[in-house]
Order: C-alpha cells, then structure tokens, then sequence
C-alpha cells in the first residue's frame, strides 16, 4: 500500500535496459504479493505444482529476476522483519479486506463468473510464511542475494540506496522516498503487458524512476515537509482521513504551515502520533550488510532444476533456456576492467 | 566582527576557470555523461581533474585539463564540486559557440557558470559519494592515430553486422571487422593512407570491444578534436585519448574500455 505521492512526485518512464550496470535493493514482500496477485490463471487462481503448493511467488521470482539479470542489472532483495507496532492496524485492515475479497471469490466461483472471480482473486493475496522461505531458498540457489531487514524492508532499501551500496530502492510504494532513498525504481519487475485490476483492458507497466531530489527541488519543499505531507495524507502508520485534502492541497498547507500539527485547520482532528511516525521514517530500524553480502555467487543449476523441476513441476526446458540465455549474454559482454588495476 | 572576518577569509578560497569557447566543456560533459549520473571534478592550482568509471566497470574516463589549457584559471586552494551530469550539461549547452565558459565557486554550495559577459547561471552542488576509481595498469604494444570522421565511419560500418568490433594490427594495416547473424563487415585501412596519420606496432595486436561503448564516446569526445590516440594490446583494455583545444597546452580525455569476454 503506502502513500500516494505521485501527483507530487512525477516518475519518469524508463526502459529496463535504462538500468543496465545498475544495482538494485528490490523490497521483497512487495514485489512477492504482486506475483502473488498477478501471477495467475484465467479463473484466478494461484499457480500450483501437482502438490497443491502454490508456486506463483516462485515463478515470479525466478523468471523476473532472470530477466533483469539478462539485462546485467544487479540485484539484492530486501525482506521485511518485525513490522513497526503503529503497522498492525494497517495489517489488520489489509487482513480484513483480504477476507471479504475471500469470500467474494468463493461466491464468483460458485456462480461460475470467472472475470468477478480473477478480479477478487488477486485482493486475496497472502504472503505466507512457507512462501518466504520458498523465495530465500530460490534466491540462494540462484546465487542472488537478499537481506534481512530488522523492520521495515523499505527502510532498509533506502539505506543501502542512501550510502550509495546500490543505485536505486525498488518497489511499488513512493514510502522509499519518505525513507530517505535518493532513487526510486517502480514497475521493474512486473514490467510489461498486465490486465488492469478491476477492469477488461491491457495495458503496458512500464518501468519508472522517481529522483528524490528532484521532488524536493521542484516542490521546492525538504524531506521532513515530505514527510508531513504523508502524514496528511496517510501512510502505513496512519489513516488520517482528512476531507477533501490531496496532495495539492496538502502541499500547500506544509509550506504554508510546516508541521501537520502546526495546520490549523488539521491539528485539532490528528487522531496519531506523528512524532512516532516521524520517527519511523527518520530514523527508521536498518540493518548495514557488509560488501559481501551484496555479492552475487553463481547459480547452483542442478539444485535448480531439482527444486523448481522435480519438486514443483517447473518445465524444465523452460529453465534450461532461460539460463542458456543468460549464459550466452555473458559471453559476449565486456569484461570489467577492474581486473586490470591489480 | 568575528563572522565578517570568517565571510572574507572564506571568499577568498576558491576557483576560477575560463575558456574562449564552450567546445571543450561541451566534450568534457557529454563524454561523463555517457558514464555517470553524478560527477566529482577536483580543482587545484595546476586544474581540473576529473575521473569515473560508468556502473558495470567496462568504461573509464580520465580527464586532465591543466591551468594552461584555460584563458583564465585561478585557484587558492584545492576544491573539489559534485554536480549532476545532466544539469551540469544542459548549462553548458546554453552557451553559444561564440561564447566564453566561466565557472567560479566562492566557498558556497553552488557554482557559478557564466556564458559571454551577461549571462550567469547559479547550479546547486550534490554531495559527493564518490570513490576513488585507480588507472588500470596496461602497457601498449599497438599505437596508432587515426582522424575523427574515418573511426566514427568505421564504427558505424562494422555495426551494421555487429555490436562487436575487433581491431586488428599489423605492421603496415590495421584491420576493423565483425561478424554477425547477418552477415561480416570488414574495413582495412593501412599507413599510407590519410585516415591513419600514424602506426606504431611494436607487437601485432588483436582484441574485440563494445561498439556501443565506441561510438558514444566517439560522438561525445570527438567534437573537440579531429584526431583520436589509439593504444591496445591483444584481449587488453584500449584507451583512447581525445585533445581539448590547443594540442601543445591544452587538456585530454583518456577513454579505457575492457575488451569482450569472448574473442
């Protein structure tokens, strides 16, 4: 979910090949719910193996990450910890509407309408805990690595964007730039072809940059102003509800008035703490891998074709030429130079 | 008066630097922006100095511009300034070909860039996050010159069947091919030719590099300078070197690129 900053915080399309060379910190349960809600079949339901396991995250992440890895992008994913404790009315209310969609899917199924029934398939995506392990243990096996964040995974995204241990933070929320990362990547890995939510139509996703010093700069507002332009807004902390306030009109009361508490017209209905908020994206709680960590290892394709092929029925042809792909672009690129200053 | 005293002392650090026409700088920011985001140029007294390598580490420029290569440069202290590439050149690219380049920094976070007499522009500095990037370490055993238009003809030869190029040395030719799925396009240019002012081969030479790389740096670097500077060896990193302004005072930029993995 997170804040909608977009009206004030313009991305800027890119191609993927854009990003060639560049390394990116990826929030992996954000992008692991939006396999899980796009990654399905016609009537909506989850891709399973002959099992019954649900192997839509799996295959998300292994071809997604393969593509960008064909383009030579470098990537880490980020996993989220402990949720900060203001979170868990907005986990609630995410689980609340998960359960109604539940429900309205069984209906649609019953009554064999199959485009209600993808339509409310995809609100039920639930990350479980099976199918975090699943996504570490893939990640292992392909030699790409991934860090465990404290809390947030954003947070920690932002981090490494911050000290400059990667080029962007990558998710779907603008909440990465309330944490302070300077460059944003939206859309990488769903980019191409999706049906819209909610609606028959096609439409192109296509891969986004948003500079945070350019929002800054244009807005011609400060990361804290940012900030409290969120907490007006509502973010995962806070559900503010104020009337008729976007994000217009909630920049002009931040740099008329500064803090959200300082406004008139909003300070009297403020039912949140936003020094706590504040906290949260100021100084959030981050974890500072060491450069090895960051490191990709090369692929254990055997264990591979073993645990996607033998266990969870992945066409193995597929596999194998999606890594003869990768093996080939290899061959051809230029070495680094790097080898040179020794 | 303490914070007076501290205004003039600070004003007095700082730089100064001038040319007679936006050509060099339109070569130097064009050539970094086909590398980074962001760049870091050091000042000192004896000029500017700049050096990156683009995310994958398959490119490097290294410039060196000394004090002579400018109409004007004064520098008190050693100074270094971060701007984004992109900001820096559309600045640059505001100047007309008549016009001089002044950049200046009086020990603020901006730098002052003036174009001609009237026109000045205030860019705000980025904080740098910038490593040290070292030169790799290469000896030549092929050298040879060769003028601007008949490489950017090369380039865009060889292209048409290949995203690789391979040069070739020889004692009296060098030969430029690549082969694809379409076909085989190959260029021979040899001594006595005009393309080809000079040929050093202390070693026949042979390696493969990025044609993509080549051309962009070709277009971006070769505007200021008719004449390229070739140096390889075999399966080695080439570097090439374009002249700013005058030959004899004027600065450089040397352009590394790692060879291909695969001959």
């Amino acid at each position: 979910m997170g804040v909608n900053l977009r009206d004030i915080a313009e991305p800027k399309k890119i191609s993927l090949e854009d990003l060639k060379g560049r390394s990116l910190a990826i929030d992996a349960f954000n992008t692991l719910y939006q396999f899980l809600s796009i990654i399905r079949g016609e009537s909506g339901d989850l891709l399973k193996d002959s099992k019954g396991n649900v192997t839509s995250h799996l295959s998300g992440l292994f071809y997604r990450s393969m593509n960008l890895l064909d383009i030579g992008i470098k990537l880490v994913y980020i996993f989220d910890g402990e949720p900060p404790k203001l979170k868990h009315a907005e986990i609630l209310r995410r689980a609340e509407i998960k359960k109604e969609a539940a429900s309205l899917y069984t209906e649609a199924v019953a009554r064999n309408d199959l485009v209600a029934a993808k339509r409310y398939a995809s609100a039920t995506a639930y990350l479980d805990k099976a199918m975090i392990q699943d996504s570490k243990k893939l990640l292992d096996l392909m030699g790409i690595p991934w860090i465990q964040a404290p809390s947030e995974g954003e947070a920690t995204a932002a981090h490494l964007a911050k000290n400059g241990m990667v080029d962007y933070a990558a998710s779907q929320d603008y909440d990465s730039l309330l944490f302070g990362a300077p460059r944003l990547a939206r859309n990488v890995t769903i980019s191409g072809k999706r049906k819209l939510p909610n609606r028959n139509i096609r439409v192109d996703v296509i891969p986004e940059t948003v500079v945070l010093q350019d929002v800054l700069t244009e807005n011609g507002i400060s990361q804290e102003q940012l900030i409290e332009i969120a907490l007006i807004l509502g973010t995962d902390f806070n559900h503010p509800d104020f009337k008729g306030i976007g994000p217009a009109t909630a920049l002009k009361l931040v740099k008329k008035y500064g803090k959200i508490d300082d406004i008139p017209e909003l300070k009297d209905k403020i039912k949140f703490d936003p020094l706590e908020i504040r906290e949260i994206f100021l100084h959030p709680l981050v974890v500072t891998p060491s450069r090895s960590e960051l490191e990709e290892r090369p692929p254990q394709k055997e264990e591979i074709f073993d645990y996607l092929c033998k266990e969870h029925d992945f066409s193995e042809d597929r596999i194998k030429s999606s890594f003869a792909k990768l093996e080939e672009k290899k061959k051809v690129e230029s070495q680094s130079l790097e080898q040179w200053f020794r | 008066m303490m914070p007076a005293e501290t205004t003039k002392t600070s004003a007095m650090t700082g730089f100064v630097a001038r040319t007679q026409t936006p050509s060099e700088w339109r070569a130097v920011t064009a050539s970094i922006l086909t590398l980074v985001e962001e760049a870091t140029f050091d000042v000192t007294s004896e000029g500017i100095t700049f050096r990156a390598m683009d995310p994958s580490h398959v490119a490097l420029v290294d410039l060196f511009w000394p004090s002579s290569g400018f109409e004007k440069f004064e520098c008190t202290k050693a100074d270094k300034f971060t701007v984004r590439v992109e900001d820096f050149t559309k600045l640059v690219r505001r100047a007309e070909s008549k016009d001089s380049i002044e950049i200046s920094r009086q020990a603020t976070d901006s730098l002052v860039m003036k174009l001609g007499s009237r026109r000045e522009f205030e860019l705000h500095l980025i904080e740098s996050n910038q490593s040290n990037t070292p030169l790799p370490k290469l000896s030549f055993n092929s050298k040879f010159t060769i003028i601007e238009p008949a490489f950017d003809r090369v380039l865009n030869d060889i292209s048409v069947v290949s995203s690789h190029i391979t040069i070739e040395t020889k004692k009296d030719t060098i030969t430029f091919s690549g082969k694809g799925d379409t076909g085989k396009a190959t260029v021979t240019l040899d001594r006595a030719g005009q393309d080809i002012p000079e040929l050093d081969v202390k070693e026949e030479s042979k390696a493969t590099y990025s044609i993509e790389y080549l051309l962009k740096i070709t277009k971006a670097a070769g505007s200021a300078s008719d004449m390229i500077n070739f140096e390889y060896s075999s399966k080695m990193p080439l570097r090439m070197e374009f002249k700013l302004g005058e030959a004899s005072k004027g600065g450089r930029i040397h352009f590394y690129l790692a060879p291909r993995v695969q001959e």
